[in-house]
């Protein structure tokens, strides 16, 4: 028996339809999508390599040319794009082979490696980093005996005490980061030689909040077992300040405030010289008074003479009518600054100016020593003429009075 | 009728609507797959961009977790950026530099570097600034593009700048980049040559030109660049001897007899009245060290052929001693027998490699490797070699290294020195060609 549909049946057929061909398009759409994605990166591979891809002096032209091509190579494409990049004469920059080995160890990393190392010694160019980091992104173990073998053929000492500073172990540790693998963290902090296992945890700090949410990364940290956190929460509040102190500074305060990991005002202050040095220093200034504050003080005002002698010179001169107590510390190394500069008399005359004895006759003496050695005379006639301990004198001859 | 008639319509019409309805989603899905296909995204470009728009465009570049794509696609973008524009650039670089800040990079990744050197084509100053500041920009290929720029940009205060680096290393690579950008800036011979008399340090200068000349090479090939480097004769002498070191070294990677040709040819002119101060003092020891250690990968026997015929000092013992070192890590047994041969021969110039064949016979036969190196004029390199033997030696038989100092014919002051040396597990650095023939 058949049933005629009335209006709401033939409405509702009539709407199944329209949902089918929706869902059927919707498929067709995904289908196209797919077939029109991987026909164009099996269209792009395999393809004559164009011999003009890293032709040109301008990097950004010569990458643009190359990444898409490597992107979308296949195994096969080796021997063409091997030919072409050993053609390349990279510079002093090795963008487009560290690319290249990236793309490579993804197939076959040990090749890669062995080819890497033979341009790294004919260039010295950094290129087997990019080997290390793919072959960690896939395996990770394998990655890391592998870079471990290497520092061992060159001198089997650093394998036990210098891992850490090594270009393959450090690219291990951001291509496991990246890979999300497990085992990293317990690498690191089962490390025995504590010199060896900070030095890895402030690169694995360094590349954490390179990679990621730096208020992630801090409370990552400071959740660690407290044995493990004394010092990995230092590492990332150095890492975080190197990029963005203020965020560093918000994040420390409480840590600061409870006077828990003593040494973070002098990480973040000096990470924050290297951009803004007044800035550093007013914020420790509002710290409170103490030997952590007159450290950091001291560290701060050294990394902005280092990086910035002419503003950290001028800055300074700016303060030495009112003397700050709490900046006493920056005053007495400009203070030596100025002897160094060939202006003694202008050291001496700010060192005299120091409220702290200690500082002061510290100062005084290191600057007499120096003028002393340089000419004598004057730096005797100097002393005649001012009111100086008996002893501070004896110490200020040491070296010279003699002669 | 009309009740009749719309379910047929219905039925002829649906089935084609929805043919098209399907055609057109396979359509437009092959269409955008091709695009989202091509590697680092969507081909973009555009002269008229927003801020904004760069700046979204950039995110979506650097927001991809692999490592070709997001720089396929971040070159790309910025290869589209209109070059000359240094307001535009100006306006978006505050915005980009943010971009690359949330981007899930890695400290010396490439989009570092390609965008330092896009910056510094608009504003060097700050781009070079931030490569001092900030952690991210502190590798050497981000100053490497900035500098680079900035050559082509300004070429004296791009290699005023790049002399200002404390670090040896980087202050090479710095003044390389400088001198590659200043070569694209700089068509006159001489006004380049004027440039690099700004540096006041002569071995570094020669190192800095490298990359340029090499480049030069490549484009032009050996005579032309030759024929450049006599147009760019400074009247400085000092400047216009290490022009010919510098060629010299260009050359010796695709022509060795050519580069010590080029320098042999230098003398003769030297020789024959063209004399000057710097000249006198011959051959820089890094030029021949760099000749040595490429040749002797090619043609081992004509390199100590050419070293055998220098001046003795200095700079040819190191030169001797590297490239003997490199042939032995090219090829350990050749380089072995050719030392062993020489091993007895009274020439001086031999010794660096008789100390670094003895060194070698010592791990094997420590009495034979500590016999040819007291043979040898003592110096700090002999010294530690006695000690590496030694200590090798005690560490596996310390008897016989015992027995073998109290015979020796030395000194007893030297003989105490020889027994405090501690006792260390051999270190396997390969075996002579009288060993086994495994190598390392």
């Amino acid at each position: 028996m058949r049933f005629r549909a009335g209006p709401e049946g033939r409405q509702r057929r009539s709407d199944g339809r329209a949902v089918a061909t929706v869902v059927v398009a919707l498929a067709v759409f995904a289908a196209g999508l797919s077939g029109g994605y991987w026909g164009r990166r099996l269209e792009t591979s395999g393809r004559p390599l164009d011999p003009s891809l890293l032709e040109g002096p301008d990097l950004i032209e010569r990458l643009a040319r190359l990444a898409p091509v490597l992107a979308s190579a296949a195994p096969s494409d080796l021997d063409a794009l091997r030919t072409l990049v050993e053609a390349f004469t990279p510079g002093p920059q090795e963008a487009e082979l560290i690319l290249f080995a990236d793309w490579w160890a993804r197939h076959d990393p040990r090749s890669a490696l062995t080819w890497a190392q033979r341009v790294e010694r004919d260039t010295g160019l950094p290129i087997s980093m990019g080997v290390f980091r793919a072959w960690a992104r896939a395996d990770p173990d394998a990655a890391l005996a592998a870079a471990l073998a290497t520092i061992t053929a060159r001198d089997p000492r650093l394998a036990q005490a210098g891992t850490w500073q090594d270009p393959g172990v450090q690219a291990v540790i951001v291509g496991w980061d990246e890979s999300g693998r497990p085992g990293l963290e317990q690498w690191i902090f089962e490390t025995a030689d504590p010199l060896e296992r900070q030095g890895l945890m402030a690169h694995l700090a360094r590349q954490r909040v390179a990679m990621r949410d730096a208020e992630a990364v801090w409370r990552w940290a400071l959740d660690l077992p407290a044995s493990i956190a004394k010092d990995m929460v230092p590492r990332v509040a150095s890492a975080v300040a190197s990029r963005d102190p203020e965020t560093a500074v918000r994040l420390a305060t409480p840590m600061i405030e409870r006077r828990a990991f003593p040494d973070l005002p002098g990480r973040i202050a000096t990470r924050w010289a290297r951009r803004d040095p007044a800035s550093a220093l007013r914020w420790l200034s509002g710290l409170p008074e103490g030997n952590v504050r007159r450290d950091a003080v001291l560290e701060t005002a050294r990394t902005w003479l280092s990086t910035d002698r002419v503003g950290f010179m001028g800055a300074m001169r700016a303060q030495v009518e009112t003397i700050p107590l709490w900046l006493e510390p920056a005053l007495e190394l400009y203070a030596r600054a100025l002897g160094r500069e060939g202006r003694p008399e202008e050291g001496l005359a700010t060192a005299s100016r120091l409220h702290d004895e200690h500082r002061r006759d510290y100062a005084t003496t290191v600057l007499l020593r120096s003028w002393g050695h340089d000419d004598p005379q004057a730096a005797e006639r100097w002393m005649e003429a001012h009111d100086l301990s008996p002893d501070l004198r004896r110490r200020a001859r040491h070296g010279w009075s003699e002669r | 009728m009309d009740g009749q008639h719309e379910p047929r319509i219905q039925r002829t019409s649906s089935p084609g609507l929805a043919t098209l309805v399907v055609g057109g989603a396979l359509g437009a899905g092959l269409l955008i797959g091709w695009l989202l296909g091509a590697p680092g995204g969507p081909a973009t470009g555009s002269e008229s961009w927003a801020r904004s728009d760069v700046v979204d465009l950039a995110e979506k570049a650097l927001e991809q977790r692999d490592g070709l794509e997001r720089a396929a696609g971040f070159a790309r973008l910025l290869s589209t950026l209109a070059r000359g524009n240094d307001a535009m650039a100006r306006d978006v670089a505050p915005g980009l530099l943010a971009a690359l800040d949330r981007a899930p990079l890695a400290d010396g990744d490439p989009e570092f570097a390609l965008f330092g050197g896009w910056w510094a084509r608009s504003d060097p100053d700050a781009a070079h600034g931030w490569t001092r500041v900030a952690p991210e920009a502190g590798a050497t290929s981000v100053l490497v593009e900035v500098l680079q720029a900035w050559g082509e940009r300004a070429p004296s205060d791009a290699v005023r700048v790049a002399q200002q680096e404390t670090l040896a290393i980087r202050r090479t690579a710095a003044l390389q980049a400088a001198f590659l950008g200043a070569e694209r800036a700089l068509s006159d011979a001489r006004a380049w040559a004027e440039v690099a008399a700004t540096v006041s340090d002569r071995a570094e200068l020669r190192a800095a030109l490298l990359p340029m000349l090499v480049r030069r090479l490549d484009r032009d090939g050996v005579a032309s660049l030759l024929a450049w480097a006599e147009a760019a004769r400074s009247p400085d002498p000092a400047v216009r001897h290490d022009l010919v070191g510098a060629v010299a070294m260009a050359i010796v990677d695709r022509d060795p007899v050519a580069a010590v040709g080029v320098l042999a040819t230098h003398a003769a002119g030297r020789r024959s009245g063209d004399r000057d101060e710097a000249a006198e003092s011959g051959l820089p020891a890094d030029v021949v060290e760099r000749i040595a250690q490429v040749w002797v990968e090619r043609d081992p026997e004509a390199t100590f052929d050419w070293l055998s015929s220098l001046e003795a000092g200095a700079p040819r013992s190191a030169a001797v001693r590297l490239a003997y070192e490199r042939w032995l890590g090219r090829d350990r047994e050749a380089a072995l027998a050719w030392g062993a041969e020489r091993a007895e021969q009274p020439d001086r110039w031999l010794d660096p490699v008789r100390a670094a064949y003895a060194l070698l016979l010592g791990q094997d036969d420590p009495e034979a490797g500590l016999r040819l190196l007291f043979m040898l004029p003592i110096e700090r390199e002999r010294a530690l070699k006695v000690q590496g033997i030694l200590a090798n030696w005690k560490g596996h038989d310390p008897q016989a290294a015992a027995d073998w100092i109290e015979q020796a014919d030395l000194p007893e002051l030297r003989k105490q020195a020889l027994r405090a040396i501690p006792a260390r597990q051999p270190l396997v650095v390969g075996r002579p060609a009288t060993g086994s023939g495994e190598g390392s």
